[in-house]
């Protein structure tokens, strides 16, 4: 249930049609209203075309590339390297998240480290990775995978470092070994912001995807961009950054999805459902007097 | 199921460097319910805690035995603590070991003496305070323990539920005998449900007061017997040192 909902609620079922009717439409309201502008910003020559080609041109450049296969090849060179540099980078996150949030050694070991490393651009790296690593496949996972690194991280050992000590003293009162209540208590507990920093993680992945891919890759949409804009092809560039736009919001619905399914225990505005809508009858069930 | 013997010696507790507890003895016979009374900070949730075990104390000794073994405890908290992640039965079941089956049919049947059978399925954000203090009680209930802590278990809900909660400890107290050490810093809730009332003062705190409530149960709230207790209860919270009193 919306804020909105939870502060205007109404019973009338016409406006209730009426509100599913925008919640429809509204979503597109915008991307429409972009595309008219562009529409009439070629039409009153405000841009010229090799500025800016008309929405038809990109369309076709689109699926021009589509048809020779050489999109697709594109979209698998970025996507396999950002999945790799993702998981590169958010796995250990998400370990040594977790290990700092619960133990005082292993955070004075790693913290202070990582802290600094957070303080530089992580672009600032790119030129040593290269010196290091060369201009390959490696320097560019790595730099995904340190973009990802941090707010997976930071993330992970505030969700630890948050857990109800309360929660825990139960585990403590019934006997639970530290094992136990590190599985069956902390890590439940800190989930949600795990998964938080999982989905920033994730953008800032297709963000430093870009950046490798821009400075130095010979396929990837990245490169499309570069090779668009040394071509004068505009069409091919702005093809490209709908192809990214496609695959940054498939992965994070994909990503949301995940977490609302493991997080439907949660009494949110994004998860929450009523209580008398889900589960009516053990609830009236209990009179007036019960609580 | 029967209750277990506490021995409580000299029990001192010092947290952050401030004493709170001083020179604590007392002891409860199996299946006795004792209540700890006093005002807010005077330390008898320090003192239950101590007693599960989630504070070590300074000095002193705790001994709670069933028989020559060492006893089961549960503790029931002001707050439910549920996990929210859990299903109702799942929280019930939390606390036990062993093949899920079983443990999901001894969660089953905990949630039906607290006549909860139906909420098994259901998210705790979805129960009422009562409904998830009631499940609090479950999850203790299904260890099958020989000393029930309860830590002000009924004070956060309604005057009304309260009541019936009180009642239902009651009725769970017949079925298993187990020992009761309830805190709490309300009189009548004290009077009603306890064999012996300890009342705890000063700072650090030590037990000021016993009282004896030997009345059989179930109990009537409005019977003058145990009304007429509360003076000396009042009396003994408000006057350092009372003496020791019986009723009944």
């Amino acid at each position: 249930m919306r804020l909105g909902q939870l502060l205007w609620r109404r019973a009338d079922p016409a406006k209730a049609r009426h509100r599913a009717g925008v919640r429809v439409l509204l979503p597109a309201a915008l991307p429409l209203a972009v595309l008219g502008i562009w529409w009439l910003a070629l039409l009153r020559q405000w841009v010229r075309p090799y500025q800016l080609p008309a929405p038809g041109m990109v369309l076709s450049a689109f699926q021009e590339m589509l048809a020779r296969g050489e999109l697709q090849q594109h979209l698998a060179a970025t996507s396999s390297r950002t999945v790799a540099g993702y998981l590169l980078g958010a796995v250990p996150a998400v370990v040594i998240g977790i290990g700092a949030g619960l133990s005082q050694s292993v955070r004075a070991f790693v913290d202070p480290t990582i802290q600094g490393v957070r303080a530089v651009p992580s672009l600032a790296w790119v030129p040593l990775f290269l010196l290091w690593l060369g201009i390959g496949e490696r320097s560019r996972v790595l730099l995904i995978a340190l973009g990802a690194f941090l707010p997976v991280y930071l993330n992970a050992l505030a969700g630890v470092e948050g857990v109800d000590r309360r929660l825990v003293e139960v585990g403590r009162a019934y006997g639970l070994s530290g094992a136990a209540i590190t599985t069956r208590i902390v890590l439940p507990a800190s989930l949600p912001a795990i998964l938080t920093g999982l989905r920033a993680g994730l953008s800032l992945a297709w963000m430093f995807v870009v950046a490798a891919e821009l400075i130095a890759a010979s396929n990837g949409l990245g490169f499309l961009l570069v090779d668009g804009q040394a071509t004068m092809r505009p069409d091919r560039v702005l093809a490209s950054i709908v192809a990214f736009a496609l695959l940054g919001r498939i992965s994070d619905a994909a990503l949301g999805a995940i977490e609302r399914r493991a997080l439907r225990w949660r009494d949110s505005l994004g998860t929450a459902e009523p209580p008398d809508r889900t589960h009516p009858s053990p609830l009236s069930a209990e009179g007036g007097v019960t609580p | 199921m029967s209750g277990a013997a506490v021995s409580v010696q000299t029990l001192a507790v010092t947290l952050s460097g401030r004493p709170i507890l001083h020179e604590i003895s007392f002891a409860a016979t199996p299946g006795e319910v004792l209540a700890i009374i006093g005002s807010s900070g005077t330390g008898k949730s320090t003192l239950l805690r101590t007693l599960a075990g989630l504070v070590s104390p300074e000095r002193g000794g705790i001994d709670v035995r069933n028989g020559d073994e060492r006893a089961r405890i549960a503790v029931v908290f002001q707050e439910p603590r549920l996990l929210p992640w859990l299903r109702v039965a799942e929280n019930v079941a939390f606390v036990m070991q062993g093949p899920r089956p079983a443990r999901r049919q001894r969660a089953q049947a905990a949630l039906a003496a607290v006549r909860l059978e139906g909420c098994a399925r259901i998210w705790p954000r979805q129960l009422s305070g009562g409904m998830a203090q009631r499940t609090a009680l479950a999850r203790a209930l299904v260890t099958s323990p020989h000393l029930l802590l309860l830590d002000e278990p009924f004070a956060s809900v309604d005057a009304l539920t309260r009541m019936e909660l009180q009642d239902h400890v009651v009725e769970l107290w017949h079925q298993h005998r187990f020992t009761v050490v309830l805190v709490t810093h309300d009189i009548d809730e004290a009077l009603y449900l306890a064999d012996r009332v300890l009342v705890l003062g000063g700072h650090p705190a030590r037990v000021q007061a016993e009282l004896d409530v030997s009345m059989p149960r179930p109990r009537s709230r409005t019977d003058p017997r145990l009304l007429a207790l509360r003076e000396p209860l009042l009396h003994a919270l408000a006057t350092p040192r009372a003496v020791s009193a019986s009723g009944g």
